[in-house]
């Protein structure tokens, strides 16, 4: 046994510089320098009107704020978004969970999924449209389909990769089936679901921009268009490093809300 | 009064007297197939076994990796089927898995995301406990396995050696008439496994129980054991009985005659 557990509260400013200056940000910030100076000076050359320098993104980012476009396109976005993933991750999650502990089920419908997958969603737009119209509904769609596959496949997987000697140990113990799904597998295969998550949101960020250029002009996709088709490629790269920084934002949140709800993960060694 | 105690009690030592072995196992088989093509591979892993354990009996299963030793064990666990014969705990046939029986696992087999005392509480509560007692057990055998202190602790934060005590607390908490245990020290280092050998002897003189202890150590078995089965080729191939006096040190043993001999003869028979 350990001769001594020590516990130790650390002060807010080591919280912050533990986390922030680290090999790792420092890192990251040499790159980001490095690609911006890049960019920059490959911009100036060549000009604006084929690739606009991250020294106009600037001022063409404080104009598309002003106005209330920036912030009106990314609402808009996100709530298509965001209720898409919703949809995705609860009806991923409970087939995923049917597919991997019911084997024959998985079996059953294996085939039916792995060919869904490899379906351009792209390519059944124009019939969404005839289904759906071009509005709210039709995005939210193509969000679900564009990231329900990863969070389904990835859940199925957990399930069927619980480590046996965990459900024998319960089963010793008497553990009824129930139990053994609720009290054992539906906790050991948590990481597997979360894996599914950070890969379903980073896609829902995709399908949700491709819809909006697809069907309708409007959210992130659609300001991305319409500066296209006036040639402000300016406004083309503040829509489209938006959509990264969200992205970056929604895939940081799934991880933020993993780290709270696996506490038992191994935690960093100092 | 008196005389009708005394006759009671008479009754309750023959009862208990004439109840037979804790474990029988009588006629065992164990058969696996396997089908590829129109080829049928049959692989028996059991063949025949017997065996019994007493009342407060520590019996110890040697032989090489394959000879069957865990599948014994798990066979009396109720974890795996038998293709054939019987399995009977103080006379009553096994069914399945049950809380007569306490199984400890090779690996320590502990829900990650569980402390220490809900880890023992879960499976209490799989064995039908009521939830006052639950926790009254939990502190009890957590206790006698020295982890006071460690009860918040989850699985990952512990050592190997913690970890079996962990498994161990929780296969005592059940109360159960039998103790199986699958080599349990296996995964541990020297230093560890003999401290755990000295710390299961001391609590077994505690908690007299019928033990099944599998194990490939010689040194382990003659350490611990009344009765060494030693197994081979699926069957038991002899029974040696070990006529140490205890308290036993493995310093002790290495220079007394009978234990020499002892060592010698389960050698010739490997």
């Amino acid at each position: 046994m350990p001769a001594l557990i020590e516990r130790e509260q650390l002060s807010w400013p080591t919280v912050v510089k533990r986390n922030l200056v680290n090999l790792e940000r420092v890192v990251q910030l040499v790159l980001l320098v490095a690609l911006i100076v890049t960019w920059e000076v490959v911009g100036r050359n060549v000009g604006t009107f084929f690739l606009a320098p991250p020294s106009s993104l600037w001022s063409a980012f404080l104009e598309m704020l002003s106005t209330g476009a920036l912030v009106a396109a990314l609402l808009d976005s996100l709530s298509s978004l965001l209720a898409g993933f919703a949809i995705a991750a609860v009806f991923g999650i409970s087939v995923g969970f049917m597919m991997g502990w019911y084997r024959p089920v998985g079996r059953t419908l294996n085939p039916f999924v792995s060919a869904a997958y490899v379906i351009p969603i792209a390519a059944l737009v124009p019939v969404f449209i005839i289904w759906f119209g071009l509005g709210f509904e039709a995005r939210t769609i193509t969000v679900v389909l564009f990231c329900v596959f990863e969070i389904l496949i990835s859940t199925a997987t957990g399930v069927q990769n619980v480590d046996t000697k965990l459900t024998e140990a319960a089963r010793a113990f008497g553990a009824n089936r129930w139990q053994l799904f609720t009290r054992v597998v539906s906790f050991a295969s948590m990481p597997y679901i979360f894996a599914g998550l950070r890969m379903g949101i980073s896609r829902a960020v995709k399908g949700m921009v491709i819809a909006e250029l697809l069907f309708a002009v409007t959210g992130l996709g659609g300001l991305i268009s319409s500066a296209a088709n006036y040639y402000r490629t300016d406004q083309v790269f503040v829509g489209v490093i938006t959509i990264a920084l969200l992205g970056v934002a929604l895939s940081g949140l799934v991880q933020v809300a993993e780290r709270a709800l696996l506490p038992w993960r191994p935690a960093s060694s100092s | 009064m008196i005389i009708k105690e005394q006759l009671i009690a008479d009754a309750v030592t023959k009862i208990s007297v004439q109840s037979g072995p804790e474990v029988r196992v009588s006629g065992l088989r164990k058969t696996y197939e396997r089908t590829t093509g129109r080829e049928v591979v049959r692989t028996h892993a059991l063949v025949d076994v017997h065996l019994t354990i007493e009342r407060e009996e520590f019996v110890s299963v040697i032989g090489p990796s394959g000879c069957g030793k865990t599948t014994v064990l798990k066979v009396i666990a109720g974890l795996l089927e038998p293709t054939g014969g019987t399995v009977e705990v103080a006379g009553q046939a096994v069914k399945g898995p049950g809380t007569d029986r306490g199984v400890v696992f090779q690996q320590p087999s502990l829900m990650p995301w569980k402390s220490v005392r809900d880890n023992v509480l879960l499976a209490l509560e799989f064995a039908k406990i009521p939830r006052a007692e639950r926790s009254r057990r939990a502190d009890k055998y957590l206790a006698l396995v020295e982890l006071k202190g460690f009860e918040g602790h989850f699985p990952g934060e512990l050592s190997g050696g913690m970890q079996q005590r962990v498994g161990l607390a929780r296969a005592l908490a059940l109360e159960p008439r039998v103790l199986l245990m699958d080599e349990p020290f296996g995964a541990l280092d020297a230093i560890t496994r003999q401290q755990m050998q000295i710390e299961l002897i001391r609590i077994w003189n505690q908690e007299k129980k019928a033990v099944l202890f599998v194990t490939h150590s010689i040194e382990e078995a003659l350490l611990m054991s009344d009765r060494i089965v030693v197994m081979a080729n699926g069957g038991v191939a002899h029974v040696v009985e070990v006529p140490l006096s205890r308290p036993r040190t493995s310093e002790a043993l290495l220079n007394d005659p009978v234990a020499r001999q002892l060592r010698t003869h389960l050698e010739s028979l490997l």
